[in-house]
């Protein structure tokens, strides 16, 4: 551990490395190809992956059974030429704030696991490097917009694909699984009153002081009793209220639905607090038994999971769109794969990676419009393939991130931010 | 291989032992018969228990697990299944009625005078996800232990006559799809009293006689295969003495002095200068957290500050390394090293197989350093057992072999070669001939370069600043190419005969004509020890090295060789040196100052804080298939997690609320925050240990912590300092002494008298009963029924259980409590806790 100077601004390690810069900053930022004004990203992780032909890319209509094709309606959108499905009315209108990407793909589709960690991350597993997450180089590259507030926030569960990889937990994320819970390691438990939690901090003061003036000549000592009392303050009442959904108008919590849209409705006060990067997971997979990995039985009730996601992501593009922060706020929804026009034995469908949807809105991008066209089914790309390193691309730009910047691992070796990825161009103009 | 001895005693001393008298104790001993590789369509009648080719000792008629299989090496290696497991033992129940109770996952008979009395049925495969959740198993009485779910049990009427019987239960596990898992098997005898105890061993059916059992079981499973292994490992016994002569030889020859001289080696070069001792109490939590991974028990600290003989500290460090923890000290450091990977859930990120346990049997057996590298680079064994054969897998990896090249180039030679993967390496003296050469050597054979393994310029992108001078989809031919390290030859008597390529490639890294694997080790050492290497990066030595004091690591690879590349006796070396005891001084330059203070390994803060509140894990078995009808290659089960190296995340990829382990995610949640990875794709020496409030945040706030560690419950060893403190003045010297180690200043003592006031004297509630631990229910979500509805909310109130943490002790008042609560908090989030004296 070398030592330095522990600054406020450090608390989560690259918290707010990047807004020390400034906005002017990064128009200045180096490489080639366009950079957007999004401050924040709000992505919603649809777990499973979501059917496209059943979502954002509709066909003509199968039987469910031998017939292969979408299992609803599609029905027009505030987009001319482009159709949705029945169970997205609320998104339909909305539209023309979104971009529907049609064309995504990689190689893997045997596994969960795997494909997850290829969206999050852009590449495939390798044994030389550990990757990290697209929010973990988000977090890492712009910190979180405001002191006292992590930069890259998970709510969902823990897992490798969502880390901050090579480099390191400063990049790594604070998870929560419950709304009504808070955050792990910055919720002091509700049980306490605060007279308790004044006297033990009492106590722990004395003890950093002791410390300090014992060892005040090693930096990492120093730095350690630091981000005690740090820790002190970012469990403390400011960063605690964010979560206090309680004080949102009754009708807009109602809006945004069950715990799913209370999600989003946090990730959307978070995103206020400072926060860059929030991924939510949208997959309590007792909606309909399997969540968006509708096998067999579990696309009976799929609907109600697109009308339940319909529903919060409305509310949520709304939400923001009224405090003027849709523009810079960035919203993408995707899954770690799409799902083939087939039908298995059971009604369902499995998995399918050679074409899939994902969908971007505000963000500031060039919105309003569907990217890639597949064919009459939805199963192979018919037009502009856009690859996951692309997806990156697309993503970071809008951040102002350089997609083609070298990070450094700790042995110094270089990782472009993408494996050569290209913003999708359509979205910048 | 349980640590938290004396827990057992405290765990809800309200509750009653009833195994006192084990039925027909005296008896002949029990034994555990096994045939493997029965046909997958077994009937009773075809399996036949005197084709046993296994018999072990057994524990009366209950079973907990196989014993381990160990082959003509002492290397664990899988049985096939199906399998037929025979447990016998003889009993004289006094005359009377009884009910016979049978309890087995799969198909299972209780045979009694080869009379068929009970069985149950073969188990079901599983994929689907979609299975009702089975209701909670009912308890047959207050107390009793209850039924697994996922287990079935049989109740028959048995009258006993007073004579010797034969009592046996035929068992069939794992098969065709299913892991070699035997769950819970176990026959038991209920008489008029209404406990039904395990026929033959002392133990019974009641919640803590059940945990007693298992406890003991698992030391006496524990110590059976450590002794076969052992005895096993001799085989090879000659063989590595040899080898360990011709290296004495050789490295004493290149030394051109002997070792005689006497004393201290680090002293001797380093001199008797410029090192002021750390006083005693540092030194000893310093000695513990290096050797066993932990802070020191109180009772050790106690007596080694009170203890006046010259040589306490010699005697301390042979404790130390007399312990068994020695090998958890080790474990996550092996695991960051050679990648360990395991996946509980349908590995496919680059995981290996769990060879952990490989790891930790080598470390507790102190196999010498190169015969424990020779074994992992033999990749035998069991696969996903545990065995070194689990180091060999590398799921969703084209060339796994030039993978595991490469994390033993630079574990064992610290040779870089991870660029040459997919190129020439630009700052290293390799190319990918020579990793794909190596890779062939341990393939036994030709290595092709896969597609992936290259760089390539796309169109009007920019030009690669790497060279790639062999084509993918070429054939590399096995070739030792590290010549430069080591050249391709060994001297007589170093390689087996019939050796395979492989084999040649083990001896040439430990060979003792490579003198880089000694100094490589021998440096690894001395970093783990002293926080900073002689020559740096640790494992890196072909770009830009920093070497701080070559000859002292000559000297210390030297010490290992003569010692037969004996860990341990190394440890000992730098443990008594005077570099080692010395204080840390930071910035200090010169070779073998502490230069700066270590902060704790992840694994360590946890451990630390469960060892200074004597509570263990309770956390739940690494499963996700607890009913186990899946096979192993899609679900591991790592057991039941005691020290933090055996813990893993449980792969939730798929975000499914109904795949949480909650206690394990309260325990990783802290790791996570130290710098513990729960993937280890890549092999890593030293962690990212930067410093990050959220390390602070989370022992302030984490569940565990409140609701656990500082939480006052009567499992709780501050419970027990409560209860028994003569006064205030000594309750505060013990917490901190069991805490930081050290006896409170007069300071700190008067701050928590002043703390505790008047609560103190009247914190005693008389006639009080204690209460149990954190009471998680039975486990019944299992991937068979995981996407049913229920699966999910049962989980959900699983994660709330688990969040309210141990119930306070009923023993003590709400209002001492309170404050004492807060003053164990305040010592385990002093930043003093959290570093390396």
């Amino acid at each position: 551990m070398s030592g330095r100077d522990w600054t406020r601004r450090e608390w989560l390690g690259a918290a707010t490395a990047g807004a020390a810069l400034g906005p002017a900053a990064w128009s200045r930022a180096a490489g080639k190809g366009p950079r957007g004004r999004a401050e924040a990203c709000i992505m919603l992780w649809l777990g499973g992956g979501p059917a496209q032909i059943d979502t954002f890319d509709p066909k003509r209509k199968g039987d469910g059974k031998k017939v292969a094709g979408s299992y609803y309606d599609k029905i027009p959108t505030a987009v001319r030429d482009v159709e949705l499905c029945s169970h997205l009315p609320k998104l339909a209108d909305r539209l023309d704030r979104c971009a529907v990407v049609r064309t995504l793909h990689h190689d893997v589709i045997d596994e969960h696991g795997a494909a997850t960690n290829i969206v999050h991350t852009g590449r495939p597993t390798s044994e030389t490097i550990a990757y990290p997450s697209v929010g973990s180089v988000v977090a890492h590259e712009r910190g979180a917009a405001a002191e006292g507030v992590p930069a890259y926030v998970v709510i969902g569960y823990p897992n490798v694909s969502r880390g901050p990889g090579f480099l390191g937990s400063k990049a790594g994320y604070i998870y929560l699984t419950d709304t009504q819970a808070g955050p792990t390691g910055l919720t002091p438990p509700a049980r306490l009153s605060d007279e308790s939690k004044r006297r033990r901090e009492r106590l722990l003061e004395a003890y950093r002081g002791d410390f300090a003036k014992r060892h005040s000549g090693e930096p990492t000592a120093v730095d350690y009793v630091e981000a005690s009392r740090e820790a002190a303050r970012l469990a403390g009442p400011a960063f605690r209220s964010v979560f206090d959904l309680a004080s949102e108008p009754a009708s807009l919590r109602e809006g945004y639905g069950g715990e799913f849209g209370q999600r989003c409705l946090l990730a959307r006060r978070l995103v206020e607090s400072g926060v860059r990067f929030v991924e939510v997971a949208h997959n309590l997979n007792f909606v309909n038994g399997t969540g968006w990995d509708t096998h067999n039985a579990g696309q009976l009730h799929q609907h109600e999971l697109i009308i339940e996601l319909d529903n919060a992501l409305s509310a949520l593009i709304d939400d923001l769109e009224r405090r003027k922060k849709l523009d810079t706020t960035l919203i993408v929804v995707a899954g770690e794969f799409g799902r083939p026009p087939e039908f298995d034995a059971g009604g369902g469908r499995g998995h399918q990676s050679t074409a899939f949807s994902a969908l971007l809105a505000g963000g500031g991008l060039a919105t309003g419009k569907a990217i890639g066209r597949t064919d009459d089914l939805a199963k192979t790309i018919a037009e502009r393939p856009v690859s996951i390193p692309d997806f990156h691309a697309t993503i970071h730009s809008a951040l102002g991130i350089d997609p083609d910047k070298e990070l450094r691992t700790s042995d110094g070796r270089p990782v472009p931010i993408t494996d050569h990825g290209k913003p999708i161009a359509e979205l910048f103009t | 291989m349980r640590h938290f001895v004396g827990i057992v005693a405290l765990f809800a001393p309200g509750w009653v032992f009833s195994g006192e008298v084990a039925v027909g104790a005296g008896g002949e001993p029990a034994r555990v018969e096994i045939v493997e590789g029965l046909p997958e369509k077994w009937t009773w009648e075809t399996a036949i228990p005197t084709d046993a080719t296994e018999s072990h000792p057994g524990a009366g008629t209950a079973l907990i697990r196989l014993p381990t299989r160990y082959d003509g090496r002492g290397i664990e290696v899988d049985r096939k299944g199906p399998i037929l497991v025979r447990v016998s033992t003889t009993a004289e129940p006094k005359a009377g009625t009884y009910r016979l109770i049978l309890r087995s996952r799969s198909a299972a008979r209780l045979v009694v005078d080869g009379k068929v009395k009970a069985e149950t049925k073969p188990i079901s495969r599983n994929s689907s996800g979609h299975e009702p959740v089975p209701p909670e198993n009912p308890l047959r009485f207050a107390g009793e232990h209850r039924l697994p779910s996922g287990s079935q049990e049989r109740v028959v009427e048995w009258t006993a006559d007073g004579a010797r019987h034969e009592f046996e239960i035929r068992a069939i596990v794992g098969g065709k799809g299913l892991r070699n898992e035997t769950g819970e098997i176990v026959a038991a005898l209920e008489g008029s009293d209404g406990v039904p105890r395990i026929i033959g061993a002392v133990g019974d059916l009641t919640e803590a006689g059940w945990a007693d059992f298992v406890e003991r079981e698992s030391l006496r499973l524990a110590a059976d295969d450590t002794a076969r292994r052992t005895q096993a490992a001799a085989s090879e016994g000659d063989y590595w003495k040899r080898r360990h002569e011709i290296a004495r030889r050789i490295a004493l020859e290149d030394a051109g002095r002997s070792r005689s001289e006497g004393g201290n080696p680090i002293d001797r070069r380093l001199g008797p200068d410029g090192f002021a001792p750390v006083d005693d109490a540092a030194f000893l939590r310093r000695l513990w957290l290096d050797a066993t991974g932990v802070i020191p028990d109180a009772g050790e600290v106690a007596a080694f500050l009170a203890d006046r003989s010259p040589d306490k500290r010699k005697a301390a460090i042979d404790r130390v390394l007399a312990d068994p923890r020695w090998a958890d000290s080790w474990m996550g450091y092996w695991q960051d090293v050679l990648a360990e990977n395991p996946g509980l859930l349908k590995p496919t990120l680059n995981n290996t197989g769990p060879f952990r346990r490989f790891l930790h049997a080598a470390m507790l057996d102190n196999l010498p350093i190169d015969r424990f590298v020779t074994d992992l680079v033999r990749m035998d064994g069991s696969r996903l057992g545990g065995g070194p054969a689990g180091f060999a897998m590398a799921t969703q990896n084209d060339a796994p072999m030039a993978a595991k090249a490469q994390v033993l180039a630079k574990a064992f030679l610290a040779a870089d070669l991870k660029c040459a993967r997919c190129h020439d390496a630009p700052f290293h003296p390799y190319g990918q001939e020579d990793l794909f050469g190596l890779a062939a050597l341990l393939s036994n054979g030709p290595q092709k370069i896969p597609a992936t393994s290259t760089v390539t310029k796309r169109p009007g992108g920019r030009t690669p600043r790497v060279s790639v001078t062999i084509e993918a989809g070429e054939s590399v031919a096995p070739e030792w190419n590290l010549t430069e390290i080591t050249p391709d030859v060994l001297p007589e008597g170093i390689l087996p005969p019939k050796a395979t390529k492989r084999e040649r490639f083990a001896a040439l890294v430990t060979s003792p004509t490579n003198s880089r694997f000694a100094r490589v080790v021998a440096n690894r050492v001395w970093h783990r020890y002293l926080g900073r290497g002689l020559i740096e990066p640790i494992d890196d030595w072909d770009g830009d090295v920093v070497s701080h004091d070559s000859a002292l690591l000559d000297d210390l690879a030297r010490e290992l060789i003569a010692r037969d590349y004996d860990l341990k006796a190394l440890a000992r070396v730098i443990f008594e040196s005077r570099a080692y005891q010395s204080k840390v001084v930071e910035g200090d330059s010169r070779p073998g100052a502490r230069a700066a203070r270590r902060r704790m390994s992840a694994e360590q803060v946890l451990d630390s804080m469960f060892a200074a509140a004597g509570k263990p894990f309770r956390a739940e078995e690494l499963c996700l298939d607890i009913d186990g009808r899946r096979p192993p290659t899609e679900f591991l089960n790592l057991g039941r997690p005691e020290r933090a190296w055996q813990l893993a995340l449980p792969s939730n990829e798929r975000d499914r609320p109904a795949l949480t382990l909650p206690v394990v995610s309260s325990l990783t949640d802290v790791l996570t925050t130290f710098g513990w990875r729960a993937a280890r794709p890549d092999a890593l020496t030293i962690r990212e240990d930067g410093i990050t409030a959220l390390q602070p945040a989370t022992i302030a706030n984490a569940a565990v912590v409140d609701g656990r560690i500082a939480r006052l419950s009567d499992d709780s060893a501050f419970t027990k300092l409560c209860l028994e403190a003569a006064s205030a003045e000594a309750l505060a010297d013990a917490v901190t002494l069991r805490i930081l180690s050290r006896p409170a200043t007069l300071e700190e003592k008067a701050r928590l008298v002043e703390h505790l006031g008047a609560t103190f004297g009247s914190r005693l509630i008389a006639g009080a009963k204690p209460n149990g631990p954190m009471r998680a229910s039975s486990r019944r979500v299992s991937w068979s029924n995981h996407l049913h509805p229920e699966a999910t909310t049962l989980q959900q109130d699983e994660e709330r259980i688990v969040r309210e943490g141990d119930p306070p002790s009923a023993r003590l008042t709400p209002e001492f409590r309170e404050r004492m609560e807060e003053v164990v908090w305040s010592l385990v989030n002093s930043p003093e806790f959290v570093f390396i004296p």
